[in-house]
């Protein structure tokens, strides 16, 4: 018992040794006065651990490794500061003769730390680097999405009196502001602590949430200030927050340029960006001249489209399109990419001293690469617009907006509207209607416009009309074609019907236009319907009865190709056999097991129709090898 | 000698004076006729046929002026067109605008051709015999109108009387004129640099005009200079044109 008693008293004894020990090591290790050591007056240099901090006098000073410990210098702490080795980089500080800091790089731990360099205080994210040398000041290089919780400020307020000091991006990412702000590139900190960006530089051009910014000429350097709060200030400056962006440009001395040409900022917007709406491979851009101001606002919180108010020279880029106001002129220049949309937007315009021009006349852009100039008391209409084309509007002049003049003259033929009670068919179906006719009319061969432009007349009904001529009631079909053929082709006809139960598809256009084409080729030569119904290995009359009694008929599986026709209605004839294939140029999946001789349901047939209509001009090269590529055939 | 001398005199005065009055005469006749004075009185069969053909006129004229507004001035697409029959106005840096005299002459040529095909050789009226000359029509493009004075010469026969009507005219109550100017002053101020908007904006504001520009191809928009103030068949007057830009 008492040797048991013994033991257990040694065991304590030694755990008590042991944390004396340690506290005693702890206590010695945990600051070390090495000012002495280096020359310098007691308590300039404290370090926290004689094994984790390397140190050495030279002729000049003195120089302090990190070895993964930290240092108070003046009073000041460098914590939480990676080792030389854990980094893989130089990590030290520089003393002079006074034991002052003159140069410094280190790289900043996962924590992160505020640090002071002079009476310059700033924040170093996680993991960054600092770099600091007394002639060029503090540069601290960011992580990719690294968060500056603090701005630079002075120890001696107001302003950095001692450092310039520089917050440098990484090469492929953006660091966040406090306010949220997004900055890719180097943000500036002058002695007066006003924050500036420079532009022109190589490399990926600066932006700021989204909004990349260079200069032109671009052999041209600009060094802009910014302000984070979205408001208005003196001289050239860029000002941003999550609502407003403002970019001004005083006077040319404001800038420095190596061309001695005026400098315009020329800004580029991507998809990120918080103001406007920027789809793929779309592009927004901005530029303004030196004495001008443009502000954008984003306005999704009123339901409204981002405001663009303009002093002075400006630019807009809308892919295509450029609107551009210079030297007291408003321009627009079509580069042409229409397949591309448009950002909507709304651009009031003033001269450089905030003078309305054109009487209040404000630019729309919507969607769909159109643009309408409107004086205000119509521009209220625009307010929460998208897409103008439910919208009643009467602005002075509209570009791109299908109108029936501008799309019978652009087509080349009459679009007339037919209603039992000559009521007219509202703005909003109208305007689709002939928006949707100029883009299918394009899908065309031009063949098919030939024929097309030879009767001259789309007529466009409502329901009111179809229900006169066929006494049925109309919106129990939702789409309705119609083609007359008249013995005097000029006086042939083709009417759709459009109301609230349908607009103008696809399809359908197509779908009578085949009728109208085949009905051309018919009265030139009896040969392709001849050929047609070799496919089926029958001839004359007995055509159309053969396929009404073939089974078919019963309408089952509707959706899918059978028997050679791709849809049920298209075994009701010769004619509608052919107008089926062609309505379905939009949607070439339809075809590929089909066509396609791996597949089980592979049909001669289906290519053999499809090389005629081809051949016959009825569907365009790209439409055919659309089919065939869908299908997975070379 | 002396009474001689004043005979002479007076017989010189004498023939000064009628030849003074004949003067007058024919003069005041000449103005007569022109400003209509003696105007016919016209039977009931001159009256029948003038209406026919002041109709005619009415309507062919309403006709030109529509074709002549669709296809910017021209009745038919001129031969600088796009393919779907739009006239340009604009290219390679030039002004194609044809003058406000050439549209006059187009309207009166194509007028004078279209009139005929209305009163179709006078078949309406088989119990009269209807002799026709030929139609000159001057056209005069006003701001807040377009006047046709045609002269057409038509000698009406029945039951061994006869009359003969010549001159009528026509007043279109467009604005072509107006919308002729801004499309001229929009036109001075192309150039390759783009569409001048303001230039647009100008020439259409002052004169209460709207304008709608759709993209034809590439190079090419198309113009159509809409004023709401002016119908014409019941639909608004319409100025179309396109212009190409490199």
């Amino acid at each position: 018992m008492n040797k048991m008693i013994k033991k257990q008293f040694w065991i304590l004894n030694i755990f008590l040794i042991v944390i004396l020990i340690a506290n005693i090591h702890f206590v010695f290790s945990e600051q070390a006065d090495i000012s002495s050591d280096l020359g310098f007056n007691e308590g300039v240099v404290i370090i926290s651990d004689l094994d984790m901090v390397g140190y050495e006098k030279t002729d000049s000073g003195a120089t302090i490794t990190f070895k993964g410990g930290d240092i108070t210098l003046n009073k000041n702490e460098f914590t939480n500061i990676k080792s030389q080795d854990e980094a893989k980089l130089p990590s030290f500080i520089k003393l002079n003769e006074k034991g002052e800091i003159i140069n410094a790089e280190f790289t900043v731990n996962e924590i992160g730390g505020n640090y002071i360099f002079g009476n310059t205080k700033f924040y170093a994210p996680p993991n960054s680097r600092v770099l600091f040398d007394e002639k060029t000041g503090i540069q601290v290089k960011v992580e990719k999405d690294a968060e500056i919780k603090e701005m630079p400020t002075s120890l001696n307020n107001p302003g950095l009196k001692n450092y310039l000091t520089t917050i440098e991006s990484a090469k492929d990412g953006s660091f966040k502001l406090s306010n949220g702000v997004k900055v890719h590139g180097r943000l500036g900190f002058d002695k007066d602590g006003q924050a500036f960006m420079q532009f022109g530089d190589e490399g990926r051009p600066p932006s700021v949430n989204g909004v990349s910014i260079s200069p032109t000429p671009i052999s041209s350097k600009i060094k802009i200030n910014m302000f984070f709060d979205g408001q208005e200030h003196d001289g050239s400056y860029i000002s941003v927050n999550d609502q407003n962006l403002i970019f001004s440009l005083g006077k040319q001395e404001t800038a420095y340029d190596r061309t001695h040409l005026p400098i315009q900022i020329e800004s580029s917007f991507n998809q990120n960006n918080p103001y406007i709406k920027v789809d793929a491979s779309d592009t927004f851009a901005i530029g303004i001249g030196m004495e001008s101001k443009i502000e954008i606002v984003n306005r999704d919180s009123q339901g409204l489209i981002p405001k663009i108010t303009t002093n002075g020279d400006f630019s807009v880029y809308e892919d295509s399109k450029e609107i551009r106001y210079k030297k007291g002129d408003l321009y627009m220049q079509s580069f042409r990419d229409d397949t591309r949309t448009t950002s909507p937007v709304e651009i009031t315009m003033n001269d450089k001293n905030g003078n309305l021009l054109f009487n209040g006349n404000r630019v729309f852009v919507d969607n769909f690469n159109r643009f309408v100039l409107s004086a205000p008391p119509d521009a209220e209409e625009f307010g929460d617009f998208q897409d103008l084309l439910n919208t009643k509007f009467s602005s002075r002049i509209s570009y791109n907006y299908p109108t029936k003049e501008s799309v019978e003259k652009l087509l080349g033929i009459k679009i007339n509207y037919l209603s039992a009670y000559n009521e007219p068919l509202p703005k909003g179906y109208l305007d689709t209607t002939l928006g949707r006719l100029r883009d299918y009319m394009e899908t065309l061969t031009p063949e098919t416009r030939t024929a097309l432009n030879a009767i001259g007349e789309i007529q466009i009904a409502d329901s009111s009309y179809f229900r006169k001529i066929s006494g049925d009631d109309p919106f129990a079909i939702s789409a309705i074609g119609l083609f007359l053929p008249n013995e005097d082709y000029t006086k042939s006809k083709i009417i759709y019907k459009v109301d609230r139960t349908s607009l103008l598809e696809y399809g359908l256009f197509r779908h009578e236009m085949a009728h109208l084409f085949a009905d051309s080729i018919k009265r030139k030569d009896n040969s392709f319907e001849r050929q047609w119904r070799k496919i089926y290995g029958i001839s004359g009359s007995r055509f159309d009865r053969t396929l009404n009694s073939w089974e078919y008929k019963d309408n089952s599986d509707p959706g899918t190709p059978k028997n050679g026709f791709v849809t049920p209605y298209g075994g009701s004839s010769l004619h509608e056999d052919i107008a089926t294939f062609v309505e379905n140029m939009g949607n070439p999946e339809i075809f590929a097991s089909v066509v396609n001789p791996s597949s089980p349901q592979y049909d001669i047939r289906y290519r053999q129709k499809l090389d005629m209509l081809h051949q016959y001009k009825f569907i365009s090269d790209d439409e055919y090898n659309k089919i065939f590529e869908v299908a997975g055939i070379k | 000698m002396n009474k001689l001398k004043d005979k002479n005199q007076r017989g010189q005065l004498t023939i000064f004076i009628i030849l003074a009055i004949v003067i007058v005469g024919v003069v005041l006749v000449f103005f007569a006729i022109r400003g209509g004075i003696f105007q016919q009185i016209l039977t009931p069969n001159t009256e029948k046929v003038q209406n026919f053909v002041q109709n005619c006129i009415d309507e062919t004229g309403t006709d030109i002026i529509y074709q002549i507004g669709q296809n910017g001035g021209y009745y038919f697409p001129s031969n600088l067109s796009t393919s779907s029959g739009v006239s340009i106005y604009y290219e390679n840096g030039k002004n194609y605008l044809p003058s406000k005299k050439q549209i006059e002459e187009e309207i009166s040529s194509f007028f004078d051709y279209e009139l005929f095909f209305c009163t179709r050789n006078f078949v309406d009226f088989p119990d009269m015999n209807i002799l026709q000359g030929e139609i000159k029509t001057e056209t005069k493009i006003e701001n807040e109108r377009v006047v046709l004075n045609v002269n057409y010469p038509i000698t009406i026969t029945k039951d061994n009387s006869g009359s003969r009507i010549e001159n009528f005219k026509a007043e279109i109550p467009t604005r072509m004129g107006i919308v002729y100017d801004s499309v001229s002053e929009f036109l001075q101020n192309q150039t390759d640099n783009g569409i001048c908007l303001s230039c647009l904006l100008e020439a259409t504001d002052k004169n209460d005009l709207y304008v709608e520009m759709m993209d034809y191809d590439e190079k090419t928009v198309i113009f159509v200079f809409r004023d709401k103030n002016s119908k014409i068949k019941d639909e608004e007057f319409v100025w179309v044109f396109a212009n190409r830009y490199e």
